[in-house]
């Protein structure tokens, strides 16, 4: 049997999943991801606005907002986030974090990058510890600096700063393949800062070894051609290439020399590659860390929403209160109206949830309250599908198929119905998806998966579920489908007339009373009443319509 | 149960008059309200929420029961008058809200300090927008909602007909200054929670309009002997059931969320609540009518409407 076939394979399919959404989901509590609605946190809307107070163009608010990113991702919150909002704004959210000060400082600060000559402005180092990089830069400094200095280097001893001098730390990796961190000192200001960088990437050399190449602005190319060729020119007298340092916030990110006989005029056209023996991800990390330095807009706090632990998790008790109180009586309901399908519907509705849960882990989606929401209103479309096709599979038993062809139209007819309204809600979700700011964007985004996963299992799973039980014959009972045999249209119902009364009247017939025509062209036999309800409409269709409106007017007296 | 096996047989086209009258009814008192309440520019008749409105926003538990009365105290002695205090429902016991004037981080911690010596502050949160914020999020949402309408009206044209579109917009019409009427009489606050209970009920209060739509579309070719209107009367008896049991299976966990919820889910519920429930009474009483209306114009359904009332 080719159906059975496919019924089974569609089970089997659910099942699968439901393995895969239990991996996910297990151990329940640790592997989902909240919102700072739900467990408290801090988050912040900047607008940004050029120094001089333009607003900012797309790429810049984009290299903004990397930057911030990667300074949010060493305040070592695990779920940050930081979002573009609308055309100048920046939103970031912590949840969970700590010390809320601190962050609103780091996010805030501008960090500078720099760029260093080496044989021109290296005073001191590599040194293991800052007060021996201090005894050198008294002692016996790399360069010439003046006697008067020195209280400027004690000052860097103390860890203050000081305008004239720069302590610069490499970390373990940073500085050929130290394994302790080192310092430097550097005599300032720099040769360049970031603001010559327009950009910097990760690329590949022509031995498809990881590189980072730079693109630097019109007077940036300018300036790091001079510093190049000062180097390149020095390399030369010297026969040692020289080399200068990129340092961000005062650590030494790269230290990449100038080959004089490759570039013996430095490095011109506003272009630079840094090659070595990069990783991958260290080329990658590298290329950050060039872009990070130039922050190239200001930040003013327009919104800021603080939500405390315990707050957080009051709501999420709340939400999933509500969620199962709604998703226990949908299920009774179900069971009660509808019997044994309702099971069926049951059923899949808890797969459904499941499922969504599973997804929601796998992706991972951060929970928030409106994302809860959203979850909870996709119980109800999820069972509306269920209750579109077991109304049809209910009407279409009425009118004497049997079980399984029933179940076949009801969920060939039904889909249409439920792909039109489901469609409509994507859209509206998708628009709301587009538009929103932070919060509805997480209803919307759930309201969409869920709406997705809702088509899967109420019409596909439930359809193999229906099709597999429908092939035993105790299954191929009216009464599993929740319809009485009294309401099953047969030959001679209509005789049988007014009499019998429904329990539910739930599509109209001719034994209801009112309407003539029957709604269905029933092909077969067996339904006799329909087919001849239609002779007579086509015949004599005059008698048809009093005959309608009598009918009608004869119930309402009645009650 | 007379009512119940009514509603199977009530000539729904046939009294359509008296249905749209409700309608204009509530709609006309929720636009007043929406007048009155903003002076005389609808726009402002609205009581827009923090995210609207620059300010600051606390929500706090205290140690020591208190009440609203108490703590507006506490904060108007701090030199904040106007400051709005509100009861909020915790699990962990009872909540205030306080809403003021945008304040600094310096003077937030003065009024925590001033809170702390009088009751015992035990959890502090506190929300601040700024001005603009809230002007954007008004803007994107008016637009995020013609989108929406416009993306409606495309695909009911091309899955129905444009007469089905124009009926399901009338509708969505209806059901969103039902809500918005609504909210301006009752004051209830707008959030950006609200605004996305809105925009997805444009998409789902369709769901019981595609109901009937999909059954008229399915009769039409059947019962092309009745008149129009009769015909839809057939199909709304047909899908009747469904309908109600659509609503009810999304009303079940809207209600749930309204009741059990937190402040933020419920201000989500009570919009889906009014957006769900117009939204299957507009199914039946305002799209399908309008359809009707609209087909009605045709030439051969005039000439079958006219067959009929000389008929009858």
């Amino acid at each position: 049997m080719k159906h059975k076939q496919r019924n089974l394979i569609i089970l089997l399919v659910v099942a699968a999943l439901l393995v895969v959404s239990a991996f996910y989901i297990w151990p329940p509590g640790k592997k989902t991801h909240l919102g700072l609605d739900l467990q408290g946190g801090l988050e912040i809307v900047y607008k940004a606005a050029l120094p001089n107070g333009q607003a900012p163009q797309a790429d810049q608010l984009d290299q903004a907002i990397g930057i911030i990113d990667r300074r949010v991702n060493g305040l070592g919150v695990t779920e940050s986030q930081v979002q573009r909002q609308g055309s100048d704004q920046i939103s970031i959210s912590l949840p969970g974090v700590k010390n809320k000060e601190q962050a609103i400082k780091t996010v805030g600060q501008t960090a500078q990058l720099q760029f260093f000559n080496d044989g021109k402005q290296r005073v001191a180092g590599p040194e293991s510890s800052l007060e021996a990089a201090v005894t050198q830069a008294k002692e016996s400094p790399l360069i010439p600096v003046p006697a008067a200095d020195k209280a400027e280097f004690d000052k860097l001893a103390k860890g203050q700063t000081s305008t004239k001098y720069l302590t610069v730390v490499a970390q373990p990796g940073k500085y050929g393949n130290n394994t302790a961190p080192l310092y430097f000192i550097y005599k300032l200001p720099p040769a360049m800062t970031g603001e010559a960088i327009h950009a910097a990437r990760q690329a590949y050399d022509q031995f498809n070894r990881p590189n980072v190449q730079i693109d630097f602005t019109s007077k940036g190319g300018k300036q790091f051609g001079d510093v190049t060729r000062q180097l390149a020119t020095t390399g030369t007298i010297t026969g040692t290439p020289q080399t200068f340092a990129i340092v961000l916030d005062n650590q030494l990110e790269s230290d990449p020399q100038v080959d004089p006989k490759e570039n013996p005029d430095g490095i011109q056209g506003g272009k630079a590659e840094i090659t070595g023996s990069f990783t991958l991800s260290e080329a990658k990390d590298l290329a950050l860390v060039i872009n990070t330095g130039a922050l190239p807009v200001t930040l003013t706090r327009i919104e800021s929403q603080d939500v405390s632990a315990t707050l957080g998790k009051d709501s999420l008790h709340q939400a999933l209160i509500a969620g199962m109180i709604g998703l226990g009586l949908i299920l009774i309901y179900l069971v009660v109206y509808y019997r044994f399908l309702g099971l069926v519907a049951d059923l899949a509705l808890i797969i459904y949830g499941i499922l969504l849960w599973g997804l929601f882990n796998a992706i991972p989606v951060t929970l928030t309250l409106p994302g809860i929401a959203g979850m909870i209103l996709t119980i109800g479309v999820a069972a509306d599908a269920n209750v579109v096709i077991f109304e049809r599979i209910k009407e279409e038993v009425r009118r004497g198929k049997t079980v399984r062809s029933a179940v076949n139209s009801g969920y060939a007819r039904g889909f249409r119905t439920i792909l039109d309204a489901n469609v409509l809600t994507l859209l509206t979700a998708v628009v709301l998806f587009e538009f929103a700011t932070a919060q509805p964007k997480g209803f919307a985004f759930t309201l969409i998966l869920g709406v997705l996963v809702s088509m899967f299992t109420a019409v596909l799973a439930t359809r193999a579920m229906l099709g597999l039980l429908s092939d035993f014959t105790f299954f191929n009972k009216a009464e599993f489908m929740g319809v009485k045999a009294s309401q099953i249209e047969v030959a001679g119902d209509e005789a049988a007339g007014g009499g019998r009364r429904r329990r539910r009247p739930a599509a109209a017939s001719p034994a209801d009373g009112a309407p003539i025509l029957s709604p269905e062209p029933v092909t077969t036999a067996d339904a006799s009443t329909p087919s001849s309800t239609r002779s007579t409409g086509a015949s004599g269709r005059s008698q048809t319509r009093p005959g309608k409106r009598r009918s009608s007017t004869a119930r309402k007296k009645k009650k | 149960m007379n009512w119940f096996r009514k509603i199977y047989s009530y000539d729904y086209m046939g009294h359509k008059g008296r249905w749209f009258t409700i309608s204009g009814i509530v709609i006309g008192i929720g636009l007043i309200s929406l007048f009155v309440r903003g002076g005389g520019n609808p726009l402002h008749g609205l009581n827009y929420g923090l995210e609207f409105k620059s300010g600051t926003r606390i929500t706090a538990t205290f140690d020591r029961p208190t009440t609203t009365g108490s703590v507006s105290e506490v904060v108007s002695a701090r030199g904040y008058p106007d400051a709005v205090v509100q009861q909020v429902n915790g699990t962990g016991g009872k909540g205030y809200q306080i809403s003021v004037k945008t304040i600094t981080p310096a003077q937030q911690t003065a009024l925590r300090t001033a809170l702390d010596k009088s009751f015992g502050v035990r959890d502090w949160g506190a929300s601040f927008v700024g001005a603009t914020f809230g002007r954007e999020v008004i803007s994107s949402s008016y637009k995020a909602i013609v989108l929406a309408l416009l993306l409606i009206l495309v695909y009911v044209s091309l899955r129905f007909a444009w007469k089905f579109a124009i009926g399901a917009i009338v509708a969505e019409f209806h059901d969103l200054l039902v809500v918005i009427g609504i909210y301006s009489l009752t004051g209830r606050e707008v959030t950006t929670g609200t605004i996305a209970a809105v925009l997805t009920i444009l998409g789902y209060s369709l769901y019981d309009t595609v109901i009937v739509f999909d059954r008229i579309r399915e009769n039409q070719p059947r019962m092309s002997r009745m008149p129009y209107g009769d015909m839809v009367n057939h199909s709304i008896w047909q899908t009747l059931t469904r309908s109600i049991n659509t609503t009810l299976m999304t009303l079940i966990p809207v209600l749930c969320l309204l009741f059990f919820g937190g402040t933020t889910l419920k201000d989500f519920a009570f919009a889906l609540f009014l957006g769900v429930a117009s939204g299957a009474y507009s199914s039946i009483f305002i799209a399908s009518p309008v359809l009707t209306i609209l087909k009605e114009r045709e030439p051969q359904y005039r000439k079958l409407a006219a067959r009929a009332a000389e008929q009858s």
